[in-house]
Order: C-alpha cells, then sequence, then structure tokens
C-alpha cells in the first residue's frame, strides 16, 4: 500500500470516528448554550446506546429499526429525568453544583450499567454485513457508511430544527439571553427539559453506530464523553458548526496518531489537542472569544 | 390596572425594595425616577417575575402575580423593555419580531400583518430585517426591542431606561414613540434616569430612594419640587442646592 493511500485509508476510518464525536460534542453544546452547564453524564448516554440497542436487539431479539428508535427513546428518556429530576430540583442553580451532579449522575448510570449489563464488553452485529467497499483504492466499512449517513442528517435536521422552526428559534434565544427570554414570555425551562432530551437521544445515537466498530461495556461512557468535550472545544464551545468541524478533526487526528505514531497514544492525542487550543486559542476554531462591553 | 402594596426584596440579606406600594391604572404613562442603585430594575423585575417579592401583593387586572413564572406575566400582558439584553443577538430582527408573538402563536399570515404594524412605526427595522440584531446601532436596537415587545400585545410595557446610552436626537424619537404607544392606549410604566423627559411625558410619578417610595405626584408637581429639583435635575437647578 503506498504511504498516500494509507493515508486516504487513516482519513477515512478517523471521520467515522470523528463523526461520533460531533454527535457528542452537539450533546454538549445544546445543554451548555442552554443552561452553561458542562454535562458530564454525556459520555455515559453514549455508552446506554450502545448497551440498550444490544439489549433490544441481540437480546430481546426485536429488528433493527424498532430497536433503534426504542433505544433513542429510552436514553432520551433518561436525560429527560436527570432534568426534571435532581437538575431542577437542586437547591442551589449555581453552575458549579449543577455540574456536580451531572458528574453524580455519571457515575450512578455507570454503577447501575455495571450491575444491569454486567463488565465483559459487548458488541453489536454492524447494521448491514462486513463487506468492505472499496473506494480509490481504500476499503471503507458499510458500517461507516452508516455512521457518516446518520450523522449527516442528524446534523442537517437539527439544523432547520433550530433555523426554521419557532421552538428551535426560541432555543437560540434562550441560549442568547436567558433573561431576554423570560421577558419574552419563553418557557425557559421546558427549552432546557428539550435540551436535555436531544443530547440524550443524540447520545443514544451516538452509541448505537459507533458500538459495532469499537465495542462497548459499561465503563466507556467517560472516555467517549471527554472526546467530545474535546471536540466541542476545539471546534468553540457552544457552537453547532464548531461541534461537527471539531468531532471531524479530532477523529482524523486521532486516527493518524494512531496510524503513524502508535495506536497506544491514540486517546493521549485526543488530549494534547485539547491542551493546545485551550493554551493557544481557548475559544476554539469557531469560537468568537466573548465581546465585553467596556 | 397594576397594584403593589407593601412589596419587599431582597438580594441576599440586603433589603432592596422596602415596603413599595404603587398603581398604574390603565392609559397612563408612569414613570419611576431615582438615583443608581436605588431599586428601580430589582422593581421591574419583581412584577415580571424575574426577582423573588416578600410579603405584600402585586395584582394585575384582579390577578394576583405573587409565585408566577415570567412566561405567566407576559401571557396576562406585562412586557419588559430591559435596559441590558433587550434583544437575542445572533438571531435576526425578523426572528425576533417573531419569537416576541411566542405566546400567541399566531399563523403566518397573522404574523406577517403584526410585523408589518411593527416596520411602520420603525421603517428603519425593515432595512435591516435579515441582520443579526446584534450588528443594529443602539437606537436601532431600542427599536427593535421595542418592536419585539409589541409583537406580545401588551397591556402594560415596562420600559427600563429607554434612552440610556443613546445620542440626543434618537432619545427624543424614542419618547415621541413612547407616547404615541400610549395614545394608541398601552400603558406604559417607565424607569429612567433622564428625569425631566420622563417628568414631562408621564402622567404620574414616582420617586425611588434606596428602596423606598419616597415621593410621588403629576409631572408637572414634581418638576416644581424643590427636592427633585435638587435631586435628579442638577446643574439646570444650581440655585437650589447652593444656596
Amino acid at each position: 500500500m503506498t504511504f498516500g493511500l494509507q493515508l486516504f485509508q487513516f482519513i477515512l476510518s478517523g471521520l467515522t470516528t470523528g463523526s461520533t464525536y460531533a454527535l457528542i460534542a452537539i450533546g454538549f453544546s445544546l445543554i451548555h448554550n442552554a443552561t452553561g452547564i458542562v454535562n458530564f453524564a454525556q459520555g455515559e448516554f453514549v455508552m446506554l446506546g450502545g448497551m440498550f440497542m444490544i439489549t433490544f436487539h441481540s437480546l430481546l431479539k426485536l429488528p433493527m429499526l424498532p430497536s433503534f428508535f426504542l433505544t433513542v427513546l429510552s436514553v432520551a428518556a433518561i436525560g429527560l429525568l436527570l432534568e426534571f429530576g435532581p437538575i431542577r430540583r437542586a437547591k442551589s442553580k449555581e453552575i458549579l453544583i449543577l455540574v456536580m451532579i451531572t458528574i453524580g449522575a455519571s457515575i450512578s448510570i455507570k454503577g447501575l450499567s455495571m450491575i444491569l449489563f454486567g463488565k465483559n464488553p459487548m458488541t453489536l452485529p454492524p447494521f448491514s454485513g462486513e463487506t468492505p467497499l472499496i473506494l480509490f483504492g481504500a476499503a471503507i466499512m458499510p458500517q461507516s457508511i452508516w455512521i457518516f449517513g446518520i450523522t449527516v442528517s442528524i446534523v442537517l435536521a437539527l439544523n432547520y430544527f433550530l433555523k426554521k422552526t419557532t421552538t428551535g428559534k426560541a432555543m437560540r434565544a434562550v441560549a442568547a439571553s436567558r433573561r431576554s427570554a423570560m421577558l419574552t414570555g419563553i418557557p425557559v425551562d421546558r427549552m432546557i427539559l428539550l435540551s436535555f432530551t436531544f443530547s440524550g437521544a443524540l447520545g443514544a445515537v451516538a452509541g448505537m453506530i459507533i458500538t459495532p466498530i469499537t465495542t462497548t461495556s459499561y465503563d466507556v461512557g467517560a472516555i467517549l464523553g471527554l472526546k467530545g468535550f474535546s471536540a466541542a472545544i476545539l471546534g468553540g464551545y457552544g457552537s453547532m458548526p464548531g461541534a461537527v468541524i471539531g468531532g471531524l478533526l479530532l477523529g482524523v487526528f486521532e486516527s493518524l496518531g494512531a496510524g503513524l505514531i502508535s495506536s497506544e497514544y491514540k486517546d493521549a492525542v485526543a488530549f494534547l489537542i485539547l491542551l493546545t487550543i485551550l493554551f493557544l486559542k481557548p475559544s476554539g476554531i469557531m469560537g468568537k472569544g466573548r465581546l465585553r462591553r467596556v | 390596572m397594576l397594584k403593589l402594596k407593601n412589596i419587599d426584596a431582597f438580594f441576599g440579606k440586603t433589603q432592596v425594595l422596602r415596603h413599595v406600594t404603587l398603581h398604574v391604572e390603565a392609559g397612563e404613562i408612569v414613570s419611576l425616577i431615582g438615583a443608581n442603585g436605588s431599586g428601580k430594575t430589582t422593581l421591574l423585575n419583581v412584577i415580571s417575575g424575574l426577582h423573588p417579592s416578600r410579603n405584600g401583593s402585586r395584582v394585575f387586572l384582579n390577578v394576583e402575580t405573587r409565585g408566577m413564572k415570567p412566561e405567566k406575566i407576559v401571557a396576562l400582558g406585562i412586557l419588559q423593555v430591559p435596559e441590558a439584553e433587550k434583544v437575542f443577538n445572533p438571531l435576526t430582527l425578523l426572528e425576533n419580531l417573531e419569537l416576541g408573538a411566542y405566546l400567541r402563536r399566531p399563523d403566518r399570515v397573522k404574523l406577517a400583518e403584526e410585523m408589518e404594524k411593527v416596520f411602520q412605526l420603525f421603517p428603519i427595522l425593515r432595512e435591516r430585517k435579515d441582520q443579526p440584531a446584534g450588528t443594529l446601532s443602539g437606537g436601532e436596537r431600542q427599536m427593535l426591542a421595542l418592536g419585539k415587545a409589541l409583537m406580545g400585545q401588551p397591556k402594560l410595557l415596562m420600559l427600563d431606561e429607554p434612552s440610556l446610552g443613546l445620542a440626543p436626537t434618537v432619545v427624543s424619537e424614542i419618547f415621541h414613540i413612547v407616547r404615541s404607544l400610549n395614545d394608541r392606549g398601552i400603558t406604559i410604566l417607565l424607569v429612567e434616569q433622564n428625569a425631566k423627559e420622563a417628568l414631562r411625558i408621564s402622567h404620574r410619578t414616582y420617586v425611588l430612594d434606596t428602596g423606598r417610595i419616597v415621593l410621588s405626584g403629576s409631572g408637572q408637581e414634581l418638576l416644581n419640587n424643590d427636592e427633585v429639583k435638587r435631586a435628579f435635575l442638577g446643574k439646570d437647578y444650581r440655585g437650589k442646592w447652593e444656596r
């Protein structure tokens, strides 16, 4: 295999995992925009996505499509409950306290999952076979095409929702100014609930599409969450296009790092990028840097 | 229309409003003047449901509004144009206006008609309708904020320092608009640091000092009140305080 072809192969596989990071990063951004907090349970949503899909599809033998939607609904419901329960009922609404609550939720979800699903790594069959397609001499797994396709559709649908529907515009309004949104009559609580629900659904999808490639176990949430978080920072925290660009770039860097240096350092690459961005341009690629009034 | 009785409000343990009692009748322009930190903005936020009040009652159109969420209060017809964060900067003008009608969710045709009315009132906004609100000048932003509030079909419109930071010509334009809105039947509660102008256009005025209502009366009465002249009309009335 020529070096050029190898590079092409790495980039393709990087874009595949990068798509999942993008979905996770969007989940982070949605919640951040509505509430200003970092949801550390985001990675657990991804883990739950894989686990529920395995439960519905592999254990309960439900067909692929119903399992897919049941999983999305279940994890979305968990996102909703996280907001409706502990977050909403917290006595103090301080950011740090709310972030601590999400960390607590993350630990609880991980613990419960260990008891429910056991400690063994599990996997899902790919959505449609394992015969690789050959594109310009590089091999692409059909699952990668599913991952791209699903990610692109979700990004487009979400973009349509946020730009064209009144509820979507109201969500952006809450992100722009919570105070002004309240004074306009927008039910801010409901928008926050919606952002948690969406983040749950996005996490579920990310978990389902990546599990056939990477396998899953009860403890993958933390690392996936951190990857998505790094992607969000890289792209500019809170920015939707930033989340997509950050996710894809992170995936590619990681894959190049693994392929050209050593796969042992795959995770280190993500954190090296995170640190570099924090040192050099903390607002990220699409970040504007906060304007201050003098 | 709006009756506040013995309202107390706190920031932590600091009391910022003390037994505030005031009323606004339908069709009036009532202004609220007072030094920085006297509690004017807090009072508006209490009325809007953004800041909790203790004790007393807040009745609007015979409905007690204590403990209501802000969106419920907006639904009753009380709209506030705050001093800061008046509009949604990243959203376009059209989106801002559309969200102004969020609670009523008018259909497309009705929405377009209502926006047309706003554009007739503020023609400059039409030219910029697809721009993000953050790119507007201060005066245009104030107009958009007024337009957005009008989309909510307010019964009581509360304006927090609408003239702050605007050029003098724009200020008089804004006051002119406030008056014409009042002529159309919208009741107005105006908080102003520009006391002279506020006294001139309002039917009645309350003076707030460290969280208390210390004076009230018609604009004309207060314009002639020595205390008001000394405290708020300052330099134009040098003789009064250099006695």
